[in-house]
């Protein structure tokens, strides 16, 4: 259960005429990691198929993303010649292509035109003749503004010369023309004054403004004609050839898959070489499918080397975001024990502590369902979404047993009066040492998988080290409660007191990585005490908003609308901080005062060649 | 409950303790969180990693409350 799963090496050697029904196989059957062999003989050279392939695909992919999604038909795989023949000779693939551009044409076109006629209908009546605008003799600038904006433009003018100005006033805005005389330019005086420049140079800006929107609006017509038929032929051949064409590009990739990955095998004259990852169990079955594949014309050896194997994590669904989160911080090491299984277990027990309180487990429960419908099934949010929705059933089971139901204590009014329970305020000294005790526990069991790795990889004396500094606080936590809380008696505390002293002794004449650790024995197992910290906070904030903005009807409807209002804001607030706050201070307490006592990371996560099929089959 | 010197002194403690930690864990938490948003600005990605470091002054505040509750339980505060 703390281990990877157990992975070999292997390294398959079969005939080069076999080598598309092998790659195929492997694909197929998807178990492989394929790495490049370190052996010194001649690298094959990928497929030659792999050029035309790759252009065939850019072709099909771009159609498709043209065409409207259709229900898509699963197609049986072709062979490679016979698909790279047909994918060549479809031609509504052409088609499709043209079209789209015709249209991405005319849509450009349609921007200068929806422009030209946007400032024509502004300098309408301004008697503004476009083709006279390239004067060499005057220079012309058009613009728009607002009343404000044009008597800033007066002003400006106030003391300029040889121009004249012409404008049009509607609803919105005040347009205009002003001509004047070159070599002088009025358009940075008029830009000045904040006005709205209308560039007479478009493309499709011909005659006077009236002349303009006229052939403007007559061309527009024109492409949204043109627009709507090529709209039409795409959706027809959306419904002719969409599962076609999806399996198709399917198929391409596949192919092109198989293709680029011969590039990192070996050959001789007549075989070629494949190496990679598989898990120990499935050697078998990797053994009987590249026989099938190469008629038993094959051979296969483990290989030994020094490279770290690919981690493989076999976990359940419900759990995968646990994996999720360890491989944001870092992947665990094949070759080390996986924690993430305690993390697993430790996680939702600090998190439902933290924030304890049945309301708030519910309320979340309810959030952050939403969060995981609302986002990306693969991003960061849904993944911590689907843990927050599992360890909300923690802080549900901690808000029953601390008697919490958002701040109120409610368990003898819905049956559950005879549990046991704990209060957040009445009972801090016992909480501080339950949280204290559980910082002991994690930090000693990972003091514990910490020797046991380096054991694996006959390090002796740090393993020693490590268990010498787990005696040091288990010992040192009996002779703090004898000495100071007089738990044990004196003589016990003062033997436990110096035991602990020496095993820190010992750490550090063991092991010269350990020796810095040496006061982490003490903080490391003190700051699990924030779960307490929090956990109380959680709770004060929530009995004070019950105290000041409970609502009751004597108080008016008005006022009771209100304060109802507050009550809901405030607790969601108080439950949003609660399981932030959870969540980085629960993931925390793992990863740093947990992890740092025995965990490597830099893992290579186990990515097996293969290909996940949605339009095809095999 | 009538309040003595001594336990009023010993809510001051309780007060300095935690205020020391608070202000510890600010100062680290300000160069932290300034470095940490520009590796984020460039490495949108290391938002997890930087968040990780932000909390780690926390424990400073954590062992000031710890002394304060322990001041206030050996006063009878609480």
């Amino acid at each position: 259960m703390l281990s990877t799963e157990p992975m070999q090496k292997v390294r398959i050697i079969a005939l080069d005429r076999d080598m598309h029904g092998v790659v195929s196989a492997l694909q197929a059957i998807g178990i492989i990691d394929l790495r490049k062999s370190r052996i010194n003989i001649e690298d094959n050279k990928p497929s030659g198929h792999a050029s035309e392939l790759s252009e065939l695909l850019i072709k099909f992919e771009g159609a498709l993303r043209l065409l409207e999604k259709h229900e898509v038909k699963k197609q049986k795989h072709m062979e490679l010649e016979k698909l790279i023949n047909e994918a060549r000779a479809e031609s509504s693939v052409q088609r499709v292509y043209d079209l789209g551009n015709e249209r991405q044409l005319i849509q450009e076109e349609n921007a200068l035109l929806d422009y030209s006629i946007d400032s024509s209908e502004k300098l309408k009546g301004t008697g503004i003749n476009y083709d006279m605008v390239q004067s060499e003799r005057f220079g012309y600038f058009a613009f728009y503004t607002d009343g404000k904006g044009y008597s800033q433009l007066s002003k400006k003018l106030k003391n300029a010369k040889d121009y004249s100005i012409e404008t049009r006033k509607n609803d919105k805005h005040i347009s205009g023309v002003i001509v004047y005389a070159k070599p002088g330019s009025i358009s940075d005086v008029a830009k000045d004054a904040g006005v709205t420049e209308i560039d007479l140079h478009s493309r499709y800006m011909h005659g006077t403004a009236e002349e303009t929107l006229l052939s403007s609006r007559k061309k527009r017509a024109q492409n949204d004609k043109r627009i709507s038929e090529i709209n039409k032929e795409l959706h027809e051949i959306s419904g002719a050839k969409y599962s076609y064409l999806a399996s198709m590009t399917e198929m391409l990739d596949i192919e092109l898959q198989k293709a680029n990955v011969s590039g990192i095998f070996k050959k001789t004259d007549k075989t070629f070489l494949i190496e990679g990852w598989i898990a120990k169990k499935r050697y078998h079955e990797l053994d009987r499918i590249v026989g099938e594949a190469a008629k038993g014309r094959f051979y296969i050896e483990h290989v030994s080397d020094d490279e770290l194997a690919p981690t493989q994590i076999n976990r359940p669904k419900f759990l995968q975001p646990f994996d999720y989160l360890m491989n944001f911080y870092s992947t665990p090491r094949s070759d080390e024990i996986d924690p993430t299984w305690i993390f697993i277990i430790s996680f939702p027990i600090f998190y439902g502590l933290m924030v304890s309180d049945v309301g708030y487990g519910i309320l979340s429960l309810i959030v952050v369902s939403l969060i995981i419908m609302k986002t990306d099934p693969d991003g960061l949010l849904n993944n911590v979404a689907r843990i927050w929705r599992l360890t909300s059933i923690a802080i549900i089971f901690f808000g029953i047993f601390s008697n919490q139901y958002f701040g109120f204590q409610l368990n003898q009014y819905i049956g559950l009066g005879f549990l046991p329970t704990f209060n957040w305020l009445k009972n801090i000294t016992t909480i501080l040492v339950v949280t204290i005790l559980l910082g002991i526990i994690q930090v000693v069991t990972g003091l514990a998988i910490g020797a046991a790795n380096q054991h694996r990889h006959g390090h002796n004396k740090h393993a020693l080290a490590k268990l010498a500094s787990a005696g040091a606080i288990v010992l040192g936590a009996i002779a703090v409660s004898a000495i100071f809380f007089g738990q044990f008696n004196t003589t016990i505390g003062a033997a436990t007191g110096v035991a602990a002293i020496l095993l820190i002794l010992a750490t550090i004449g063991l092991s010269r990585e350990e020796a810095p650790e040496i006061t982490n024995l003490i903080t490391h197992p003190l700051s699990y005490a924030r779960i307490m910290g929090f956990g109380l906070g959680s709770v004060i904030i929530a009995m004070l908003i019950d105290q000041a903005f409970t609502p009751n009807l004597g108080m008016g409807i008005p006022l009771f609308i209100v304060y109802i209002i507050i009550f809901i804001l405030l607790h969601f607030f108080n439950m949003v901080l609660g399981i932030f706050e959870g969540m980085v201070q629960g993931v925390r307490l793992n990863f740093v005062e947990f992890f740092s006592k025995f965990y490597t990371g830099g893992g290579i996560r186990f990515r097996p060649f293969n290909y996940k099929r949605v339009y095809t089959k095999e | 409950m009538a309040i003595t010197l001594e336990t009023a002194i010993a809510a001051i403690g309780a007060g300095i303790a935690i205020a020391g930690g608070a202000i510890g864990t600010g100062s680290a938490q300000a160069a932290i969180g300034s470095a940490g948003l520009g590796m984020i600005a460039e490495k949108p990605e290391s938002m997890g990693t930087v968040l990780l470091f932000l909390v780690i002054p926390e424990t400073l505040l954590i062992f000031g409350f710890v002394v304060a509750i322990l001041i206030m339980l050996t006063a009878g505060i609480i």
